[in-house]
């Protein structure tokens, strides 16, 4: 392993914060100047710790560039090099997403990692959005997994299911019709990571239909409810064949395609999947009566 | 980029020390210890007799990428921390962070810096609670509260020379990257 020198001016460094903490005391405190020579340094109230040390270690600090520590220490003005990389969203990772995790709006913090050009990862940072210190991060496409988190927080989170006659009432042996509300959208575009933007093109794929009395439908088609005039053989009924109580329900799968920066449309990997709410169904049995 | 990457570099040196030595003057007023033979080799020399290899070695947890495997590499680094204080032998603490983490390094190396002179210290440091947060699949951040006792740096006569007083809270982010088969920290900073 190799040993990082510790250079005089990280040992004054230490020293100063040994004994002033977070820059409140000014007691005067000995520290080693580069030429190892011990002085007594005091940071005065405003002046920086640099300064004090320049004006303590005066006539003590070796010739320019030497490094007195005897090893090849990174300077502490000269950038490291390497990249930064684009790691995630910090909450996005299973869990709770701790407190600290968060920005004063609310949202959640960008995680970047610092990796050196032999690839080994340095410090990580987290950002909050638009904080102009976001370093530029090597440029990395946003993962499948990114995308399809991004299209699940834009899909219908809910379903409606309407089923005719109303009143929560319906007979035996009477088509009754079923029908919800599924249409396409575009959801223009939107930022999903620094560098890029996505474009969803969001779409019912299936209907599953569950009626309450054991049997299920699946369609590729919403239903409408019925009008006037229209024929009751063009939609989605149901015959219920004995009277009772019936539990119905509607599950909507979501697909869509994506669009990066304006690029070409690909599948999204994966569909969402929405169920509304059960709608309670009376199925009752009419009794033919005569009347005069 | 310069100031930013000083600041990175005393936000480093703060978070170490703080959980080692947080602020202190330096007189002399305790009672003078049993000291150690002055002209001995202060450090690394020979393994100190306590604690044993097993606790020394890299917890098995801490080589398993996830959660609890970070969670693990932290509180292992500050048992092995401890042990630095103790005994004066950094090598087990150093294997715990990249060989980049100035944050980790320049505390250690300040008082192994001292230990060569023949100083000691006394005191330990300590994790009140520990959150673990995956920030990717092989990254993570530990929230640490930490307290610490008095650390007590003497010469090698056994005078007193650094008088660190006893700190019952201080709040650290420490981060962690899984590389070269184990958690590794690569950076942290203290929390106000």
């Amino acid at each position: 392993m190799i040993r990082r020198a510790v250079t005089p001016l990280a040992v004054v460094t230490v020293l100063v914060l040994l004994l002033s903490g977070p820059a409140t005391s000014q007691e005067p405190v000995e520290v080693v100047c580069q030429d190892g020579t011990t002085v007594s340094l005091e940071v005065q109230a405003g002046q920086s710790f640099q300064a004090a040390f320049a004006a303590a270690c005066a006539g003590h600090m070796g010739e320019p560039g030497e490094d007195s520590g005897g090893n090849s220490a990174e300077p502490v003005d000269q950038a490291p090099q390497g990249h930064w990389e684009w790691v995630g969203y910090a909450c996005d990772n299973g869990g709770i997403c701790a407190s600290e995790l968060r920005c004063g709006d609310g949202s959640t913090k960008l995680t970047y990692v610092f990796v050196y050009p032999d690839g080994t990862r340095g410090g990580v940072q987290g950002f909050c959005p638009g904080d102009p210190a976001i370093p530029p991060a090597k440029d990395q496409p946003p993962t499948q997994g990114q995308i399809f988190k991004a299209f699940q927080s834009v899909a219908p989170a809910k379903a409606t299911l309407a089923i005719q006659p109303p009143g929560g009432e319906t007979l035996v042996n009477l088509d009754t019709i079923f029908s919800t509300e599924a249409e396409s959208f575009s959801t223009g575009k939107l930022d999903l990571i620094p560098g890029y933007r996505i474009e969803f093109a969001i779409s019912p794929r299936a209907f599953s239909w569950s009626f309450g009395d054991g049997r299920k439908l699946s369609t590729d088609w919403a239903g409408e409810p019925w009008v006037e005039g229209r024929d009751v053989g063009d939609l989605i009924t149901h015959v219920y064949a004995t009277k009772g109580r019936a539990n119905s329900s509607v599950t909507i799968q979501w697909g869509a395609t994506y669009r990066l920066n304006g690029g070409a449309p690909a599948p999204v990997a994966g569909t969402v999947e929405v169920t509304s709410a059960v709608v309670e169904l009376d199925v009752l049995e009419a009794k033919p009566q005569l009347v005069r | 980029m310069a100031s930013q990457l000083i600041q990175t570099r005393l936000k480093a040196l703060a978070v170490g020390l703080a959980v080692v030595v947080l602020a202190a003057g330096c007189q002399s007023q305790e009672p003078q210890p049993k000291m150690p033979d002055p002209t001995a080799e202060p450090t690394t020399a020979e393994p100190p007799p306590t604690p044993s290899e097993d606790q020394l070695a890299i917890p098995a947890a801490v080589r398993k990428p996830n959660k609890a495997g970070a969670e693990a590499a932290i509180r292992h680094y500050f048992e092995m921390f401890n042990y630095f204080i103790k005994s004066g032998d950094a090598a087990p603490v150093r294997k715990l962070y990249g060989e980049r983490c100035s944050l980790c390094e320049v505390p250690i190396g300040v008082m192994e810096l001292a230990q060569s002179k023949g100083h000691t210290y006394s005191g330990l440091n300590r994790i009140e609670s520990l959150r673990v947060s995956m920030l990717g699949k092989d990254i993570a951040v530990g929230f640490v509260d930490a307290s610490q006792t008095k650390i007590i740096e003497r010469d090698g006569s056994g005078e007193v020379v650094n008088r660190f007083p006893a700190a019952p809270e201080a709040k650290f982010e420490y981060y962690t990257v899984f590389q070269r088969g184990m958690w590794e920290i690569t950076n942290a900073e203290s929390v106000k």
